[in-house]
């Protein structure tokens, strides 16, 4: 762990990553101290503003301040982001242990429905369900969460079928180590890299493919300042008031870039780490 | 290996009708009518079951499913609500624009992909190797939606170098159809107007689509690189007196290179995803936006018939660049 | 001794590594040299340098790795003066071919023999492909390689790890090389065919006059086809000489530790000699003698002075400050 903190530390590049998610998470904690506005605040009189000591980002269509609204969204990001991950996360992880390790019937079974799930591009996948279950936030987090467990799922059987027939494992079960404790207590903690990797890259696509869902009408619904909603929405308006996607779609890449890179460090740490 | 083949292409209509399962299941848990809503609340009730018997909406789940199922088979995916046509032909005449276009960007991201991916992993750690991994993940973080419609501001509006969208300037009409691909129909006949006025128009939405999705090609071209790099037959081309040049670039490529087709399934696949936004930015009239509209319109059978399609051509993408794999790589015989 | 029988003389060669940990100095201040026609054996334990140093004939020391200082003499001309471009043409291959340690991962796997062993040969001549085939089966059939037109055409992975080895010892045959560098030629091969390889070497350089350095942690491999031995310790040379003094009359503790650990040398009844202590970090190696924590004679003076070269007979050089005085004519040292 230090020496894991020790290579991010040296990294630049996941300097800048932790510093992006942290400004974004910033935002979101102090959402309330840090816009200037309501976001919700409709003001028709003040609608189509470009950027002004005013109103930092502009207005939108209905005359809300486009920063407070920015700012608001990264709540909507975060919430999403963290809760599909954490579901899809936990889920697979479970699901890739029990598989790994029990092996036969139950093992060929999740490792089909694995296939079935990745046998479609995951936005496509994500895109029918949310359209299946009807638009709406909750709806994009269930659609994803089914979707994204399959890939913990696969790396975390991967580690266990790799730990599973080594001595170790066999001086546990001779010592009378029951297979709850094992799962757990052993075999968990040797998949933390790989699963650490695999969840901070996910919480990026997690946002990318939340705002692209919310760009296609399928989740955030209006009034809720989603920053792929508002690129939507914006649109029409091109290329006029260009402020009104410009701004919500940066802070997407600044979020989304700043998961990848802290994940791609971490996976250069964990690579290392097995050489 | 013949039978690795077989096995692999048995596999896919058992996949296929796993897929059309779940999509089956996903879409009709939700009890609310798709009907009922593209009618409105202030429809009556005869409207509602003469819709509701049309498309058989009424019968029991497991009915709708074996009819549904049995239609498939028959390559009936249904109809669509909104256009009353087949879905499936309605498929096939979007097919060629989303084909054409992630062909195109799929050449730019082998193209480049391995480009900087050797480029990194030749000169490890210098500017060079972190601008060629920035311009990687840089661009997967950006949400292709608002890129395209970045490039279309810039481009399109205030430059006016690129047209604003679609395939074709209306005021020209398509070639001859051979394929369906209008660069490609208008090389064979000739066509050279069109050909250039298709291209002007593939280019943006195309580098779009490229640039999302550069990622997975160049990192594993530049793990492999730098794995061949370390390995020792490359110290021995070296200390038989074979220049850097060669040695990067024509022997360890070729290392890479097998590596890199087994990511280009993994790649398209990830393109027909995105080919969903960039279609529906730049009003390219494929699969893509044909699925987004339709999903506006609550109108399910295009949208299931779309996701089976792409996880049809994904399955055989991913069949082919295996196969391709094992027959490049002298070290695999099934 | 004429000089122009020296055929590799390597003189005060030093090679750094520039590490965020600081500097390793792999090799610091070697010399031994090589003649015409004779076979030298470098021996040392795991990180001692040998491969460095091979690696630095060669130039082939890549970053964060320099060649610091010295002076490497190959046929006459120093290498390290040499520019890129006739490195790569006059002295890889041409010059010294060198054959590496794992023959499974010499060969480049998605490429045939042939393919290989023509990019190495067309970079030495103008032939046609035709002629270059012709003389790697010939190299291949002089290194004992059944059916050599039909190895030609297929990859490595296709032949055992001897074999492979032959292959490359057939590719330094087909270069002409001067000098041929075996970095441990049989480490990664089965007990029975390193003995063939080793046979092999030999007859090689008596049938082509070809010198040959074999690079080893096993002394018993050494001791086998070799005219003199050059021991090697943590960077630095400490004993050179004739193959027949240096094991039974070795004149530093570290060559006697080895020596004394070998099986086959070891006086009967005698239990096997071990040497205590671990190799040192290059990092920061010992102050003076580098071998003082593990000698059993260390004194102080060992701890504060790097030793003096030592001549011990007319071929017989030792690094050490308590020499034992044998059956030499002198002991003046070379160096003061």
């Amino acid at each position: 762990m230090r020496r894991t903190a020790y290579i991010v530390r040296r990294s630049p590049l996941a300097v800048i990553g932790i510093l992006l998610i942290l400004l974004v998470v910033v935002l979101a904690i102090f959402a309330p101290v840090i816009a200037p506005y309501n976001p919700q605040k409709i003001n028709f009189a003040q609608s189509f503003q470009s950027p002004s000591a005013d109103h930092l980002f502009g207005t939108d269509d209905l005359g809300r301040d486009i920063f407070s609204r920015v700012v608001y969204g990264s709540r909507v990001s975060l919430k999403i982001a963290f809760v599909v991950v954490s579901i899809s996360a936990t889920l697979g992880t479970l699901l890739g242990l029990i598989s790994g390790y029990f092996g036969g019937f139950v093992d060929m079974v999740i490792m089909r429905l694995v296939d079935v799930f990745l046998s479609v591009p995951t936005f496509v996948l994500a895109m029918v369900g949310a359209a299946a279950l009807g638009p709406s936030v909750t709806n994009v987090m269930l659609a994803m969460s089914i979707v994204w467990w399959t890939w913990h799922a696969r790396i975390v059987r991967g580690e266990t079928l790799k730990l599973k027939n080594t001595d170790y494992m066999l001086a546990l079960r001779s010592m009378g180590a029951r297979t709850p404790r094992i799962l757990f207590r052993h075999l968990l903690p040797n998949c933390v890299g790989p699963i650490a990797v695999q969840t901070t890259l996910q919480l990026g696509l997690a946002v990318l493919t939340s705002s692209g869902l919310s760009f296609l009408g399928l989740g955030a619904q209006p009034p809720t300042p989603s920053w792929g909603l508002m690129v939507s929405i914006g649109r029409q308006y091109l290329p006029a008031d260009w402020w009104m996607i410009t701004f919500p779609g940066v802070m997407i890449f600044l979020l989304v870039a700043g998961f990848i890179l802290l994940g791609d460090t971490i996976r250069d740490v964990v690579s290392r780490d097995i050489q | 290996m013949i039978r690795y083949v077989i096995k692999r292409v048995l596999w896919i209509p058992i996949t296929l009708w796993l897929v059309a399962t779940l999509m089956f299941f996903m879409t009709h848990l939700v009890p609310g009518s798709a009907v009922r809503m593209l009618l409105g609340p202030h429809t009556s009730e005869a409207q509602i079951e003469k819709v509701t018997a049309e498309y058989g909406l009424d019968k029991p789940l497991l009915t709708q499913y074996w009819a549904y199922l049995g239609d498939l088979a028959k390559g009936d995916f249904g109809k669509s609500i909104v256009t009353r046509r087949p879905v499936l032909k309605e498929l096939v005449t979007y097919l060629p624009a989303t084909i054409e276009l992630t062909l195109f960007s799929l050449s730019l991201i082998i193209v480049f992909g391995i480009l900087l991916g050797v480029v990194a992993a030749v000169h490890r750690n210098s500017p060079l190797d972190v601008f060629a991994r920035g311009i990687a993940v840089g661009g997967v973080a950006l949400p292709q939606f608002w890129l395209g419609l970045m490039f279309i501001l810039v481009f399109s509006y205030y430059l006016g170098w690129f047209p604003m969208g679609g395939r074709l300037s209306l005021t020209l009409t398509p070639p001859h159809r051979i394929t369906g691909l209008y660069v490609l129909d208008s090389l064979l006949t000739g066509n050279w107007r069109v050909l250039g006025n298709a291209l002007l128009h593939l280019l943006i939405p195309g580098i779009t689509l490229a640039l999302t999705n550069l990622s997975t090609t160049t990192a594993m071209v530049r793990s492999s690189m730098l794995k061949t790099l370390g390995e020792d037959y490359t110290l021995m081309a070296r200390a038989y007196g074979h220049s850097a040049v060669k040695v990067n670039y024509v022997y360890a490529l070729k290392n890479s290179l097998i590596s890199a087709v087994s990511v280009i399934g993994l790649t398209t696949g990830y393109l027909l995803g995105g080919a969903v936004l960039v279609e529906t930015v730049f009003d390219w009239p494929g699969m893509g936006l044909f699925a987004a509209t339709s999903i506006l319109h609550v109108d399910y059978a295009p949208v299931i018939g779309v996701a089976i399609f792409i996880a049809i051509v994904y399955a055989v993408v991913n069949l082919v660049t295996d196969l391709l794999y094992a027959l490049l790589d002298p070290r695999i015989r099934y | 001794m004429s000089n122009a029988d020296i055929l590799l003389d390597v003189q005060e060669l030093k090679t750094y590594f520039f590490t965020y940990q600081g500097v390793v100095r792999a090799v610091d201040g070697v010399s031994f040299s090589v003649d015409r026609s004779e076979t030298v054996g470098l021996v040392g334990e795991t990180g001692c340098g040998k491969s460095v140093t091979t690696r630095s004939i060669l130039r082939l020391i890549t970053p964060p790795g320099r060649i610091v200082s010295g002076q490497i003499l190959f046929d006459g001309r120093d290498v390290l003066k040499l520019s890129e471009k006739e490195v790569r043409k006059s002295l890889r291959g041409r010059g010294i071919a060198m054959v590496f340690q794992k023959p499974m991962s010499s060969l480049n796997p998605v490429f045939t023999i042939g393919q290989q062993f023509t990019g190495v040969l067309r970079l030495h001549s103008h032939e046609k492909k035709s002629a270059l085939l012709k003389r790697a089966e010939e190299s291949m059939a002089a290194v004992a390689l059944a059916r050599p037109k039909q190895l030609l055409k297929q990859y490595p992975h296709e032949l055992s790890g001897g074999m492979q080895q032959r292959v490359l010892i057939a590719m330094g045959l087909a270069c002409e090389a001067k000098l041929l560098i075996a970095d441990e030629p049989t480490t990664a091969l089965d007990v029975s065919v390193q003995l063939q390889i080793l046979e092999l070497l030999a007859q090689i350089q008596e049938r082509t006059g070809m010198s040959v350095l074999v690079i080893s942690h096993d002394l018993g491999v050494v001791t086998n086809i070799c005219d003199r031995i050059v021991v090697m310790y943590a960077g630095t040379v400490v004993e050179s000489g004739p193959v027949e003094i240096i094991v039974r009359q070795p004149g530093h503790p570290y060559t006697t530790g080895l020596i004394r650990a070998v099986p086959d040398f070891a006086p009967r009844g005698t239990a096997l000699g071990t040497l205590r202590g671990e190799v040192p970090n290059l990092l920061v190696p010992p102050s003076g003698c580098r071998f003082h924590p593990r000698c059993s004679k260390a004194t102080e003076l060992c701890t504060k002075e790097p030793p003096p070269v030592v001549k011990m007979g007319p071929k017989h050089l030792v690094a050490c400050h308590h020499v034992e005085l044998g059956a030499s004519d002198n002991g003046q040292p070379v160096e003061g």
